[in-house]
């Protein structure tokens, strides 16, 4: 309903053409509407039609009002952009315009009321009235003597006889200077007639009522208007006739009244009458103006509220559309263009709001096109980021990490990105073997240092982990700068292969440089024994005998040195399998039980397996070379005793696998703890100094932990860690000791 | 707003306007009192008889001089097929019906005669007015063959011959409504 309305209304609201052609086609009906109410001999005919047309303009304007009122609701209800404001001018343009009108239209028909009605005077329809009654006494005498001439007359027939009566009539009409008389039978047919006109063939016939008069017994005499021939007086009296058994005839005689009088009684009448018909004519008289007055008004007021409304409809066109398009700008939408439809202010407004969306459309695309450019720059720097094998990482000037490439997460083993707008210092309570490295950072951070270097040690899931760190401080970059950038490679395999490499080259020279003359020296102190220990004395035997044997012994242990020392240098190949290192610790110490040893070997292993994935070969010789170490620290002490202990347990990184093995011998002094376990440092006279350094070696090779510490019984302790079997490679590590970890700036 | 001042404006009109009417509510009729076809020398002719009663709207307009034109219609029709009946022949008589103060008399005048009579009583004017004598309704050479033939008759008051002022309300007041019915039978072969 609502969008037909607004069909009709935009139909009929196209230019202003239609309306003008309107208005004045009703300007002109109303016009001939007005002079038909004043009765007007030309428009008197086409009142009827010019009143439908006007009612149909009336209902043509009507459905337009009702149209444009019922789109103006709908556009209220949908609340769209400007149906306030056209409301708003609509009833300021209708209170315009009905208040004067209305007030016209009051008085107008106050005029009106009062104006038709002073038109009547109670004395002139008084004086009418007189006239018409002088007019007929005056009339009165003349019809009276009519009367007598025609008994007198009505005499002289009934005494004619039949067959004369024709020629009597006439005679008496001639005398008697009557206009018509005729005699007439009782039924009402015509016996004998006499005109004065001859063109009156037919007689002027009585009328029914008349002759009743006369059959009632009476005569009658009146007046009568005869066509064009003015007033006549009729007279009718019977005939009586002397005879019996006669009929009774009728004698009817019309005189015309005399000119001057029968001019001036029918001034009167005309008069009379006129001014009668006007009084009965004021009551619809005035119906009528009101009514043209009315419809008028409706008119007017109906084409008025059209007009504002199409007024309205055009002032708010252009602010309905200003309003939807700065919606739209406001929605995103910069291609938004409006047409200019005036040269005036709205003109004016329109051409800027369209210079300030093209404005808008084109900073919009810049700043997209500058930001496809970062954003590519961005993703370049991100590919190359993710690309690299060291890991990356940013904080700000508050320590909180920034930004992180795939890379950190890989040397760290945790997700980085996690810990992405949350300070490094709250990530360290969840990461604890984390730890070294976040304290390192700090440590830099705090102390100001925009260029530094560190390595740090790390025991995680995966095992022992080595990292380079690199931090640089951020200058010029705005609000970020003061932060850090953080590089950090894990060099854990490079710094074992480097190990290695050096091992394996000292061992090569060894085996060339010293190994090599052992033999010779060896052969030529048995060349020595068998020359001469034949020929000597038998004082001289015993020195030769026990010098050659020394020099021959102590090559050979010297021989054992290089071969143990290349046996430690040498990469060995490791096959790692899931075993009980607690069955291994067993059979391992039921060979030292069984060799007569006086040192006491006390185990206090678990009860449950304690799973690890190792080489079981490596891994008894990792128990030989500790059991082998502490008895030799022992050195013969009375209450000697060694404790080999397992633990397994669980941390948040994962199971855990924990070999101690306890002496009470003289411990490790406090400059010792560090360089215990590199090659050739050992505590004891008699030591190769390899055994704890191939016990490292072993460890490392199983990515475990090794510790030497001081026993609570205040001997020595070393403590292995190693991975339980299964045990997840998760993000999280092992929770770090002190004494486990080792790192150095 | 605009519309309860429109509805205030129709409202005050529909108030204005019953109280401009005259409120004679007597009914008038023009009723067939008889009529009948008959066989002329060439033609169908009719007699036929109103019996007039005038509207109490009219009596007032006549009683304060304003002459009355009552109208008598004949028409003859052809029964069509398919489509309505086609009027063939039409007669048409206008009489006016006019009170004369000073004789006192009403007189009846055939418009198209011209002739008149006067009566002292509006009954007997009436009765006068009412009257068809001869009238030729069809002419026996406009008959086709096979075709069916029908008269129908009618009276009524002539409004457009009212005084301006008076026709509207002639047209919208039942105070004046007067007009018969077409009366209508078949002319028998």
């Amino acid at each position: 309903m609502a969008s037909m309305a607004a069909g009709t209304v935009n139909r009929f609201g196209i230019g202003m053409l239609p309306m003008l052609v309107l208005f004045a086609l009703l300007l002109v009906s109303l016009s001939l509407m007005s002079d038909a109410t004043h009765n007007s001999e030309r428009f008197g005919e086409i009142y009827s039609w010019v009143l439908l047309a006007n009612a149909a303009g009336l209902v043509v304007l009507g459905a337009l009002v009702v149209a444009n009122i019922i789109w103006l609701f709908s556009q209220k209800r949908k609340q769209a952009v400007g149906a306030k404001l056209t409301t708003r001018l609509v009833l300021m343009f209708v209170l315009m315009s009905v208040v004067p009108v209305s007030v016209v239209y009051y008085f107008s028909l106050q005029f009106l009321q009062r104006g038709i009605d002073t038109w009547f005077d109670v004395r002139i329809e008084q004086a009418l009235e007189d006239a018409l009654d002088l007019s007929r006494a005056a009339l009165d005498v003349r019809l009276r003597d009519v009367l007598r001439l025609t008994e007198r007359m009505a005499e002289e027939v009934s005494d004619s006889p039949p067959a004369t009566l024709s020629l009597n009539i006439y005679d008496i009409r001639v005398r008697s200077g009557a206009a018509e008389l005729t005699l007439l039978g009782s039924d009402g047919r015509i016996i004998a007639s006499s005109a004065a006109e001859m063109t009156d063939i037919v007689p002027n016939q009585p009328s029914s009522e008349m002759l009743q008069t006369l059959h009632d017994g009476g005569s009658y005499i009146g007046l009568d208007p005869v066509g064009e021939s003015g007033l006549y007086a009729r007279a009718l009296v019977p005939v009586l006739s002397s005879r019996q058994d006669s009929e009774i005839y009728t004698l009817q005689a019309l005189f015309s009244v005399s000119e001057r009088l029968s001019i001036l009684a029918e001034s009167v009448q005309s008069a009379f009458t006129h001014y009668k018909e006007l009084a009965y004519l004021r009551k619809p008289l005035k119906f009528s103006y009101t009514l043209t007055l009315s419809i008028i008004l409706v008119l007017s007021l109906l084409a008025a509220i059209w007009a504002a409304f199409q007024s309205a409809r055009r002032l708010v066109a252009p602010v309905r559309d200003m309003a939807e398009a700065t919606r739209a700008v406001a929605d995103g939408d910069y291609s938004r263009r409006l047409p200019v439809a005036s040269d005036d202010e709205l003109g004016f407004l329109v051409r800027s709001f369209n210079d300030m969306t093209r404005r808008l459309a084109k900073a919009r695309d810049q700043t997209r096109r500058s930001r496809q450019q970062v954003e590519g720059q961005r993703a370049y720097l991100e590919a190359v980021l993710a690309n690299l094998s060291s890991g990356v990482m940013s904080l700000d000037a508050s320590g909180v990490v920034r930004a992180a490439n795939s890379a950190a997460k890989q040397n760290l083993g945790v997700d980085i990105k996690a810990w992405l707008g949350r300070p490094l210092a709250d990530v360290a309570g969840e990461y604890v073997f984390l730890q070294p490295f976040i304290d390192v950072i700090n440590r830099n951070r705090s102390k100001g240092r925009h260029l530094w270097q560190a390595e740090v040690s790390l025991f995680g899931a995966s095992g022992r982990q080595v990292l380079m760190c690199r931090g640089t401080t951020l200058t010029g970059v705005g609000s970020r700068s003061g932060g850090q950038v953080i590089v950090f490679d894990d060099v854990t395999a490079l710094i074992q292969a480097q190990r290695d490499a050096a091992w394996g080259e000292v061992a090569r020279r060894l085996a060339h440089e010293i190994k090599n003359p052992l033999t010779p020296i060896q052969l030529s102190a048995e060349r020595l024994r068998r020359r001469y220990l034949d020929r000597m004395e038998k004082q001289e035997v015993e020195v030769l005998d026990r010098a050659t044997r020394t020099i021959v012994n102590q090559v050979e242990a010297m021989k054992k040195m290089v071969n143990a020392f290349s046996e430690y240098v040498r990469v060995p190949h490791v096959s790692l399998e899931t075993l009980d290192l607690n069955q291994l610790v067993r059979e391992v110490l039921d060979l030292y039980r069984g060799s007569g040893s006086r040192s006491a070997i006390e185990d206090r292993l678990e009860a449950q397996p304690a799973n690890i994935d190792g080489d079981a070969g490596r891994i008894r010789q990792l128990l030989h070379n500790l059991l082998k170490n502490a008895l030799e620290a022992l050195g013969g002490k009375a209450d000697a005793s060694v404790v080999i202990s397992t633990q397994t347990g669980a941390e948040a990184v994962g199971a855990y696998v924990e070999l101690c093995v306890d002496d009470n011998g003289p411990g490790f002094r406090a400059d010792e703890l560090d360089r215990i376990f590199e090659p050739y440092v050992s505590t004891k006279p008699k030591g190769s100094g390899l055994g704890l350094a191939i016990v490292k070696k072993i460890v490392e090779e199983h990515n475990g932990m090794i510790a030497a510490e001081t026993s609570p019984a205040g001997g020595a302790r070393i403590r292995i860690r190693l991975q339980a079997s299964g045990a997840g490679h998760g993000d999280a590590g092992v929770p770090p000791d002190e004494a486990l970890s080792t790192g150095h700036d | 707003m605009t519309g309860r001042l429109l509805l205030l404006l129709i409202v005050s009109l529909c108030l204005v306007v019953p109280g401009q009417l005259p409120a004679d509510a007597a009914r008038g009729a023009f009723t067939v009192v008889s009529a009948e076809t008959r066989r002329g020398e060439s033609d169908w002719r009719l007699d036929a008889v109103f019996d007039i009663r005038l509207s109490g709207g009219a009596r007032e307009a006549l009683d304060n001089g304003v002459p009355l034109v009552l109208g008598l219609q004949v028409q003859a029709l052809e029964k069509q097929p398919w489509l309505w009946d086609a009027v063939v022949a039409e007669q048409k008589r206008r009489r006016q019906l006019q009170y004369h103060a000073l004789s006192r008399t009403y007189l009846v005048k055939d418009l198209s005669t011209g002739f008149q009579r006067s009566f002292r009583y509006l009954e007997e004017a009436l009765q006068d007015a009412g009257v068809l004598e001869d009238v030729s309704v069809l002419d026996y050479q406009a008959m086709k063959d096979g075709r069916q033939y029908t008269v129908r008759l009618r009276g009524g008051l002539d409004i457009e011959s009212l005084p301006t002022p008076v026709r509207l309300l002639a047209y919208v007041s039942s105070s004046w409504d007067m007009d018969s019915e077409w009366h209508q039978w078949r002319l028998a072969r």
